[in-house]
């Protein structure tokens, strides 16, 4: 049954899931007001740790993850509390910032770290999985690698499903409610009780640690890192999911990046000019539909009916 | 319950309160008149910490709450609405009442998320909650509209259900009426002795004297950043500097035409 | 010494050219309050348009700069018209609507790069590129000399139309309150389109200049320079003309000192560990009075 599964199409479907988390990453932040572009910062961080817990110290990976969400929690804190100060673009800058300085780290800290050329041969997450399967003698050589990726994609999909299921939990609760009012006014949310830094440094370490666990799974699902994969844009490609897909909405940020992710393997004639048309999506909801494709609105018309 | 003690304020050089001194007792209206930049929403913002006074004390049931942040004085118990009307535009009605409801709701990420501990029936006991707020302000069986399609005068009555909705023991109002006909005005000056009703305590900014002399037990009369006057409605009408502060030089003249 | 000091020219070089990217930038910040993300890669078209010109088509250098410049401001043209005008219409957009909108177009623009210009390092050699001569102890290139001349003249010129001309009080104008500058009779939507276009033509000049410092151009020189241009700009303070051309020159100094000194690894984050320390620190940058911020 398993050889019926293509590889292709599992893989495609893993980083689906991670762009949502990465997607989720931003969503968070700009639930309160606040656009991070930090994204890839803490990705890099989450998939770092994780994978040198695991070559290094021979830590099992599911500890390894949580160590390194773990970590850049207390990162995301630590970039949150001092970034209050700071508003809209400034924000936006500093974290930019903050992710340039990290990849940067990851160059220059060689010894650790591999340089440019990054770490190699991390065990996937589903190696525990694999094994167990072939002492069982359930899958053999033949579709060892699809028994692999399934794992892969499975895990991935427990994950980012708790994620998106958290986040649509939080909807209309005394928590969205106060995020959703810093976003609106500030002033207002502060005369009404609201502590408007701690949802702040909240939000913020609440991407950071998705981020970090969306790197942190990315390491364990291709098996080699290098700084160049949590680049400016890798933070950008997230925003752009969850300002296509809706940024005033949890399934926003899902479907902006599961139909941002699917439909350029789909028409991979447009490989080349993939980013081009990002660009203009970027440009052309701006203009005409700054708040995304999926609303409250449309969710209150649907009630309606 | 709120004392000001020789609140003191500039603005880059410009004085907006000198040596502010007030009292607010216990179930009492009190009137803040004066004419514009005479520093009256000034003094809200330093009684809600929005704004730093230089010098001065703010004293609230006899604790100290100068330079707390804002949200600690809100939860302390005093509520306030904003001139130019800070709703949450985008969320319904009952939602912006709710919002109000945050420092007297419990609840953290986890619980929210989980809903464990009685999440829900405290969530439902919210609503209802608000839905009384919102019939109370005269906005019954509006509570899932929108606030931003609501009429000014709705927006008011939202805001003033928004600041009650945290149980607060003062309310600080400014300018509630204004903007409002006549028939508006009557109904706001209800709501407000209603409220005073139900034990909370009113400091109110207005330019309306109709509504002033209506609901005021004592009104306070500033200008420049001075308090110029203070005492029940009737003698503040009759204060000469309060005239002239409203009225200029035309002052006399416009008391000799009346008499 | 004479190593100093010749690091120090340097220094200054590569400092002048910031200045000129950075300028760009914070013009179009003070009229706009847009943090131009696509400036960047306005630049990266004004370096390779000239570097056509040159190799390719064996015109002369002036040439080159001349149409560097001009397809720079076409772009910034475009920019206007599509990227930003029609933001404006909207009421009540998110501040950050034209920060989303701006990284999208500097999306757009790299990727045509990529596919016209390829991925590869051209050089970019010019008549002028190996001519050097000695002052004394001090080795000097003719290149570097040619570069500070030409971005301190286009900066001087700059300033001083700002400063005294017609057109540049009407856009100082703009900047300090549209509404009024409106009500005053200042056509500020031609403003604004003369002050993107002249910003991206700047942009386009000082992305020349840097292929000529470098002898080379690359896909990546874009996004690089306009992180940079985004850390003097916060250096400097937003919108201030003052800021952007000092914090241009530190800029330069202190990436030509510690290549020099200290480990080259490290000269591409000096701008982001300036611009966090700023930020956390003043974040109304060295020159700037407060932080501009419309909620």
């Amino acid at each position: 049954m398993l050889s019926y599964l293509n590889s292709y199409y599992i893989q495609i479907g893993s980083f689906t899931l991670i762009n949502i988390m990465l997607a989720l990453g931003v969503y968070v932040p700009l639930s309160t007001g606040q656009l991070s572009l930090g994204g890839a910062g803490f990705m890099g961080l989450g998939a770092y740790l994780s994978a040198i817990a695991v070559t290094r110290f021979g830590l099992p990976i599911p500890f390894a993850i949580v160590i390194a969400g773990g970590v850049s929690t207390l990162a995301g804190i630590l970039v949150g509390v001092p970034s209050l100060r700071l508003k809209g673009v400034y924000l936006a800058i500093a974290t930019l910032g903050f992710g340039e300085v990290i990849r940067v780290i990851f160059i220059k800290w060689e010894t650790i770290t591999g340089g440019a050329t990054g770490i190699s041969a991390i065990p996937l997450i589903s190696a525990g999985t694999v094994r167990f399967l072939t002492e069982q003698n359930i899958i053999d050589s033949s579709n060892k690698n699809v028994a692999s990726d399934l794992t892969v994609f499975l895990i991935l999909f427990l994950i980012t499903g708790f994620f998106v299921w958290f986040f649509v939990a939080l909807k209309n609760t005394r928590i969205w409610r106060a995020n959703s009012a810093i976003r609106l006014d500030e002033t207002a949310s502060e005369s009404i009780g609201i502590n408007i830094h701690y949802y702040k440094v909240l939000a913020f370490s609440q991407s950071a640690f998705i981020s970090a666990i969306a790197g942190a799974l990315y390491a364990h699902t291709v098996s080699y890192i290098s700084p160049s994969d949590f680049t400016y844009h890798r933070a950008v490609e997230a925003l752009i999911f969850t300002v296509l897909g809706g940024s005033g909405h949890v399934l926003g940020a899902v479907f902006g990046a599961t139909v941002l992710t699917i439909i350029p393997e789909a028409l991979r004639f447009l490989k080349d000019y993939r980013y081009v048309a990002f660009g203009a999506i970027l440009v052309i909801m701006m203009a005409f539909k700054p708040e995304g494709i999926i609303t409250d609105n449309i969710f209150r018309k649907i009630r309606k009916k | 319950m709120l004392q000001l003690k020789l609140i003191n304020k500039n603005f880059g050089g410009v004085t907006a309160l000198r040596n502010i001194s007030l009292n607010v007792k216990a179930g009492e209206i009190v009137g803040l008149i004066g004419p514009n930049g005479a520093g009256k929403t000034t003094l809200f913002n330093i009684i809600t910490s929005i704004t730093k006074p230089d010098s001065g004390r703010i004293l609230f049931n006899g604790k100290d709450i100068t330079g707390l942040r804002p949200y600690r004085i809100a939860e302390l118990g005093i509520g306030r609405t904003f001139q130019n009307i800070k709703l949450f535009g985008q969320m319904e009605a009952v939602e912006n009442v709710m919002t109000g409801m945050h420092s007297v709701s419990r609840g953290g990420v986890c619980r929210c998320a989980f809903k464990f501990l009685g999440y829900r029936q405290e969530e439902q006991l919210l609503r209802e909650k608000a839905q009384q707020l919102l019939s109370f302000v005269g906005l019954s069986g509006k509570g899932s509209e929108i606030s931003e399609s609501f009429s000014y005068g709705q927006q008011r009555r939202l805001e003033i259900a928004r600041s009650l909705a945290l149980n607060p023991q003062l309310l600080l109002l400014d300018e509630p009426v204004s903007g409002m006909n006549d028939t508006e005005t009557q109904d706001i000056m209800r709501l407000i002795t209603g409220i005073r009703e139900s034990g909370i305590s009113v400091l109110l900014i207005e330019h309306d004297m109709g509504l002033v002399m209506g609901v005021c037990d004592s009104v306070i009369a500033l200008n420049f950043g001075h308090v110029i006057a203070v005492g029940t409605p009737a003698e503040i009408q009759k204060n000469p500097e309060v005239i002239e502060a409203y009225l200029g030089k035309t002052a006399e003249v416009v008391t000799n035409a009346r008499s | 010494m004479h190593l100093f000091i010749e690091q120090l020219i340097n220094g200054i070089t590569l400092g002048s050219i910031y200045s000129l990217t950075a300028l760009g930038l914070t013009l179009i910040f003070g009229v706009l309050d847009i943090l131009n993300m696509a400036h960047g890669a306005v630049f990266m078209f004004g370096a390779f348009t000239a570097v056509l010109i040159v190799s390719k088509l064996g015109l002369p250098l002036w040439v080159g700069f001349l149409g560097g410049c001009i397809v720079s401001g076409l772009l910034g043209y475009a920019l206007e018209m599509f990227a930003l005008r029609p933001l404006r219409r909207r009421k009540n957009t998110s501040p950050l609507a034209p920060l989303i909108s701006t990284i999208g177009v500097s999306i757009i623009l790299e990727n045509i790069a990529r596919a016209l210009f390829g991925s590869d390092t051209i050089s970019f050699r010019t008549s002028i590129s190996d001519i050097n001569f000695k002052l004394g102890e001090i080795d000097i290139n003719l290149i570097n000399l040619v570069i500070l001349a030409v971005s301190f003249t286009i900066t001087i010129l700059l300033y001083f139309w700002l400063k005294n001309s017609k057109s540049g009080r009407a856009l100082r104008a703009v900047s300090e309150n549209p509404d009024t500058a409106a009500f005053l009779g200042v056509n500020t939507s031609k403003v604004i389109t003369f002050t993107v276009v002249s910003a991206s033509c700047a942009g386009g000049a000082a992305g020349v200049l840097v292929a000529m410092a470098f002898n080379s151009v690359n896909n990546e020189i874009g996004l690089a320079m306009g992180l940079k241009g985004l850390a003097i700009i916060i250096l400097g303070g937003m919108g201030s003309v003052n800021g952007a051309v000092a914090g241009g020159i530190l800029l330069g100094l202190a990436e030509t000192f510690v290549v020099a000194y200290g480990d080259s690894g490290y000269k591409e984050i000096i701008g982001f560990i300036i611009i966090m320390a700023v930020l956390l620190i003043k974040p109304q940058g060295i020159f700037g009075t407060t932080q501009k911020v419309k909620v």
